[in-house]
């Protein structure tokens, strides 16, 4: 008898507990924010980190949410992301953050999503912004980055004025359209000062350090007064870095984009002369915006993640020291 | 005697046509560098030259063990999966746990000859095409590599280690010096070893090889581990070069050395292992690139420029091929009616 009663006490206690249980699951709403990144190299990838922590910082930190992010990677091939895209959407998430393989061939990715009902926070925004787009969010924006760039060298010449900058550009791969803008917006800036920049050589280093290395090393002698090589990225910076430190040239100005940890650390040793981007840390704020987008309260059309840091030898200890903000 | 006479230049001719196609990718990386040395002014500087050396050393490494795994009829498509990993983990070994460096590149070699044993096995073990094995163990290795990165690179590499593509001979970089025996070693081997013969029997008719009572998944195990050690001591020499252990590292290689392997006379199909030519093909490869960047050449003609000359060089190694057999065919019939008079 008295054990009847004990199993019965304990069930209905289960039960309870159950139902509690169930009560505070109800109030916990799941969202699913599905990533379509065009490459992860080491930048997306770090980009992707940071979102992964804060999506983590999140999850234990707010009770009403529990967020469930899914990665895919493109892997550059404009085809692969069209499926990733297809892909994600059978899972039915509250909002897909982009980062095309190219601008226009992506577009059926983007159109499957809009058609699906999900909005989307285009992290490699086109210029002017593709009507699918819900959200342009700059993070590694072309725009910003090419002004930063050009009044790094617009502000070198001033320190200069007897400096010719006679330049070879690496560009990326020419499969992806978005970065050709770095190089193309000093090739603007050289059409309006063509008495101080001009360009000798260019080049597509396919992001690969070998290759820029290969490409530098033949520039160097067929421009023996090659002054400044230009990188679409920290990655290819380094070839050039190698090229010039085996050939002893400490001459000649090298630039990248990314703000990788290896660019600082190669402006710090003065193997670089500049490295472009913003802080890949703060790209957790691209799930901010995302959650913003679901419950409603962030409705911009942009979101621009600030600042944009142009570090040379004159601010990479600030940088390094956080003091620039 | 006039007859004699005149047969023995027509046969000195012959023999000489016969060694220019036979070595046709020596012939075309002349004409290329004749070429190139009239229409740009630097490319027969010395720096020049080393620097073209320098710049195919991994590639001819790799191609060098590429051949073999050719010339047995069988294909790689792990290559650029396995340079990546192992010259990450050659990085890791050094940096995170203070590995000596010669200690450090055995590994990495030991883990190359792993890796194409892996592939070897897979092969022989269950009847599967290396192509799908190879491509398979690709993913897997570059899987591997990103799991063991996270897709960060490793850089401040020992000194030492820099070393190997720092360090010069008079004016020349120690990567092209050791290439020299490792050529020497690969001709040897393919030209005068019973090793050699038995791959190329392999390629050319790998029934016959096992009526022979050849060893044939030794054989292939063989081949595969040395053409993983080659690619390991290519990732150890783009590693050094590149000054740090990219996660992209060797993705571009593949087609490229493939091309080479080919313009340089062995078939894709096999049963033929030409080391000099596969030098030579590298060189024509290596050329190209470093002539139209001298040259200046728009970096998207540059594209279409690199395929039309591969195009040309492959259109030229069939062409020449038929030649060739048609040279031996007319040679053997001149024979006959010789004997026959």
């Amino acid at each position: 008898m008295v054990f009847t009663r004990t199993c019965f006490r304990a069930f209905t206690f289960s039960v309870a507990l159950m139902a509690s249980g169930l009560a505070h699951a109800e109030d916990v709403r799941t969202i699913k924010i599905a990533f379509s990144v065009d490459v992860l190299d080491d930048t997306q990838n770090a980009a992707t980190q940071a979102m992964h922590k804060r999506v983590d910082e999140l999850n234990a930190s707010r009770k009403d949410v529990k967020i469930e992010f899914d990665v895919y990677d493109a892997q550059g091939s404009v085809d692969k992301q069209i499926s990733d895209v297809q892909t994600a959407l059978i899972k039915q998430p509250n909002v897909l953050i982009f980062s095309a393989v190219d601008s226009v061939g992506s577009l059926p990715a983007m159109q499957a999503a809009k058609d699906a009902g999900v909005p989307i926070l285009d992290r490699r925004p086109t210029s002017p912004v593709s009507d699918l787009t819900t959200v342009a969010f700059y993070s590694s924006d072309e725009n910003r980055y090419s002004k930063a760039t050009t009044e790094w060298i617009k502000g070198y010449l001033k320190a200069h004025p007897d400096s010719v900058l006679k330049i070879g550009a690496i560009y990326g791969a020419p499969a992806q359209t978005a970065q050709l803008l770095r190089i193309d917006a000093i090739k603007a800036l050289a059409a309006e000062m063509p008495d101080r920049i001009q360009f000798v050589a260019e080049g597509y280093g396919n992001w690969l350090t070998a290759t820029a290395q290969n490409l530098s090393q033949d520039w160097l002698l067929a421009y023996p007064d090659i002054n400044y090589i230009a990188t679409a990225n920290d990655i290819m910076a380094l070839g050039v870095s190698n090229t010039l430190i085996s050939a002893g040239r400490k001459d000649i100005l090298v630039s990248g984009y990314d703000l990788t940890p290896d660019g600082v650390q190669r402006v710090k040793d003065g193997t670089q002369s500049l490295t472009i981007g913003t802080s890949i840390a703060d790209n957790g704020k691209t799930i901010d915006v995302a959650l913003g987008i679901v419950d409603g309260s962030f409705k911009d059309k942009t979101y621009y993640l600030d600042p944009v840091y142009a570090v040379d030898a004159g601010n990479v200890d600030d940088f390094l020291a956080g003091k620039i903000k | 005697m006039t007859n004699l006479t005149g047969s023995a230049e027509h046969g000195g001719i012959a023999a000489l046509r016969r060694v220019l196609l036979l070595n046709k990718a020596v012939l075309f990386a002349l004409i290329l560098a004749v070429v190139l040395s009239v229409a740009s002014p630097y490319f027969l500087l010395q720096q020049n030259i080393v620097a073209l050396l320098e710049q195919i050393v991994v590639m001819t490494i790799v191609a060098l063990g590429y051949t073999l795994v050719l010339a047995t009829g069988e294909i790689d498509l792990s290559v650029g999966g396995m340079i990546a990993l192992i010259g990450f983990v050659i990085a890791k070994l050094m940096t995170t746990y203070g590995v000596p460096v010669p200690v450090a590149i055995i590994a990495g070699m030991a883990l190359g000859a792993a890796c194409g044993a892996l592939n070897a096995t897979m092969v022989s073990r269950f009847g599967l095409p290396s192509f799908i094995v190879t491509l398979a163990t690709g993913a897997l290795f570059t899987g591997i590599l990103y799991i063991l990165s996270n897709l960060v690179p490793v850089s401040n590499l020992p000194p030492g280690f820099l070393a190997i593509s720092r360090t010069k001979i008079g004016p020349i970089p120690l990567p092209v010096i050791l290439l020299v025996p490792v050529v020497i070693g690969f001709y040897v081997v393919a030209t005068k070893t019973v090793f050699g013969q038995h791959v190329i029997a392999l390629g050319g008719n790998p029934e016959a090889v096992r009526v022979a009572g050849i060893n044939i998944t030794r054989l292939r195990l063989k081949v595969f581990m040395i053409a993983g050690a080659c690619y390991a001591v290519a990732a150890v020499l783009l590693t050094a070069r590149s000054a740090s252990a990219q996660i992209g590292a060797g993705s571009n290689l593949l087609l490229i050395v493939i091309t080479a392997v080919v313009i340089g006379g062995t078939p894709l199909l096999g049963g033929k292992a030409n080391m000099i030519g596969t030098l030579f093909g590298c060189l024509i490869l290596g050329m190209i690139s470093n002539g139209m960047n001298l040259l200046g050449v728009n970096a998207n003609y540059q594209i279409a420029v690199q395929g039309l000359l591969i195009l040309f060089a492959l259109v030229l190694d069939i062409e020449s091929t038929k030649l060739l057999l048609r040279l031996d065919k007319r040679s053997m019939l001149r024979r006959r009616q010789a004997g026959a008079l």
